[in-house]
């Protein structure tokens, strides 16, 4: 078995006649945590959501664990371990938090571990556990982002994947979704991170990709991103 | 009208409501999942009752039995019905899905009537008579032509009250199912967002086919309680019920189960009364629920419990 939890081979998606991923590869290694970051239309969701399963590649390769699951429809790929938390929250508007949460470890019938789960994620947003009978659709935008991390950590995967968690939440919240998602790494879980926040998604990963149009321009260790002058002044604003 | 008249057309009024819920509330759950028409709903109600039918008259198999078969059967047919004529087409345009329904009804009706031939058939012997019966509240005894029969007083037929109870039953059911059980929490899911909750690893397809089951189980139900009541099956039976327990769910507010279940309701209570008020009105009892539909249309198409969307951005 590799090293790499996930390994994309000259991955092509298009939505009708538009081209948004023209060929792009990349490796996620276990145990780490790996960052995409890139422009705003740049092919970043389309890239985790054909790994999930929502999109058909027309072409190349996805492979967890040295297996193709391109093709597989996306429960299954849940089912083997894979965890996205969408882009724009997409909370359940009328479940209670509860309920969201609980849909999270739909698949997994292990009534401890979905306590166990449970608690870690009220202790990451206690605020969670306050407003727990309350309808999702209900929650304050920053809140709902805190629910849509913690129901993507409730499937217990071994690679999550998170699409701007820190999008609309205050500074200091952001922060604290940060440290969650180094804690979560500690334990184990792999992370594929896409940001809008380039610096803070390169402090906490280990290796980056830049996305441009459909294709990855760039790939180095978060450091080495970090200090390119490139980088620096499109993502970094410095 | 007198007070035991009034009585009398309450109850039935709440009974005949009763079956328009049943079948309003497959109408309400599929289209909240799909957000389609299935028009194919009143024909499952016509099919579930000749399995009844022929259960009893051909197999011979205890009535109790025709009817724990009838509603697996239609339950069964549901499923198949969407995995064979509205999964493949799951993503074309919702127009396309709306022929589909219309065409699954036609093809459903010739069958029955290659099937089980055009000519009506009476329900009458296949259930025990006592359901045909009255319960007499009141009246006083009188020997007539020979016979002691019970003059005035409130009479409700049995298949009145047993029709009531069952139906609150199944509803009481089906309220666990959506919204205590796992299964019926993806149900709310899917209808809510189909993309994300397959990302929570749900079989959407097992969903969406669970949901017809079960809809189509409740018109199956109402199928049999209804040829009870009116013992004539024939292929088109379930055409008239449908499309009103379909006005039903629209006046609820198509989507809304609970909706559903008022808008029967109100559409029975309604059909009766009008009938029982204004007795010269008899024969527009059937115009009537189109009357409805075009009012609720006119002045609040989301019908009475018609859900806003909530939407964040
Ligand atoms: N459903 C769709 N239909 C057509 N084009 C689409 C669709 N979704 C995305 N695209 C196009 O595909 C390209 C990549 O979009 P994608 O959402 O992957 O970008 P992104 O990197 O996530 O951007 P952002 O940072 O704004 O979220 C864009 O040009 C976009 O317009
Ligand atoms: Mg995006």
């Amino acid at each position: 078995m590799s090293a790499n939890i996930l390994e994309i081979k000259d991955l092509h998606v298009n939505y009708g006649a538009i081209k948004a991923l023209k060929g792009i590869s990349l490796k996620v290694p276990k145990g780490e945590i790996i960052t995409i970051i890139g422009a705003n239309g740049a092919g970043k969701t389309t890239t985790v959501s054909t790994i999930a399963g929502l999109l058909k590649p027309i072409k190349g390769e996805i492979l967890f664990n040295d297996k193709k699951i391109n093709g597989l429809p996306s429960h299954e790929i849940n089912h083997l371990g894979i965890s996205l938390s969408p882009e724009g929250r997409r909370i359940f508007p009328e479940l209670t938090v509860l309920e969201n949460l609980n849909m999270g470890s739909y698949s997994s019938k292990d009534k401890a571990k979905i306590k166990g789960d449970l608690e870690i994620v009220f202790n990451l947003f206690p605020r969670l556990k306050e407003r727990m009978k309350q309808l999702g659709g209900t929650l304050s935008g920053g809140e709902q982002q805190m629910l849509a991390i913690g129901r993507a950590m409730m499937s217990s995967p071994s690679l999550l994947m998170l699409d701007e968690p820190s999008l609309g939440l205050a500074p200091i919240l952001v922060d604290e979704v940060f440290d969650s998602i180094e804690e979560l790494n500690k334990k184990g879980v792999t992370i594929l991170l896409i940001e809008q926040n380039a610096a803070k998604a390169l402090q906490i990963s280990s290796h980056g990709y830049v996305l441009e149009t459909g294709n990855i321009t760039l790939s180095d260790s978060s450091d080495k991103l970090l200090s390119n002058s490139k980088v620096k002044e499109a993502f970094l604003g410095v | 009208m007198s007070f035991n008249n009034f009585i009398q057309n309450l109850l039935n009024g709440i009974s005949i409501g009763s079956l328009y819920a049943l079948i309003a509330v497959g109408y309400t759950m599929v289209y909240g999942i799909l957000k389609l028409i299935n028009f194919a709903h009143g024909d499952v109600f016509m099919m579930a009752v000749y399995f009844c039918f022929y259960a009893v008259t051909l197999f011979t198999v205890p009535w109790w039995l025709s009817v724990i078969i009838a509603v697996a059967g239609a339950a069964l047919l549901g499923f198949l019905i969407d995995r064979v004529a509205y999964k493949p087409i799951r993503n074309a345009p919702r127009i396309s899905a709306l022929i589909t329904a219309i065409g699954v009804s036609f093809f459903l009706e010739s069958l029955a009537v290659v099937l089980f031939s055009g000519v009506a058939k009476s329900f009458r012997k296949v259930f025990p008579s006592f359901l045909g019966e009255m319960i007499i509240i009141g009246g006083e005894e009188q020997v007539k032509y020979g016979q002691n029969v019970i003059v005035g007083g409130t009479r409700i037929p049995v298949i009145t009250i047993i029709t009531i109870i069952t139906t609150a039953a199944v509803l009481l059911i089906l309220w666990r199912i959506v919204y205590h059980t796992k299964q019926g929490m993806a149900m709310r899911a899917v209808s809510m967002d189909i993309p994300t909750t397959s990302l929570m690893g749900v079989n959407v397809n097992n969903i969406i086919g669970m949901t017809f089951a079960l809809g189509s189980a409740l018109a199956g139900i109402g199928g049999i309680l209804w040829a009870i009541r009116y013992p004539q099956l024939w292929p088109y039976m379930g055409f008239l019920p449908g499309i009103k327990a379909f006005i039903a769910a629209i006046l609820g507010g198509i989507g809304s189960i609970f909706g559903a279940v008022v808008g029967g309701l109100i559409l029975g209570v309604l059909e009766i009364m009008i009938v029982g008020f204004f007795p010269s009105l008899a024969g527009y009892k059937d115009a009537f629920a189109f009357l409805i539909l075009i009012v609720v249309l006119s002045v609040k198409p989301s019908g009475l419990m018609g859900q806003k969307e909530i939407k964040k951005v």
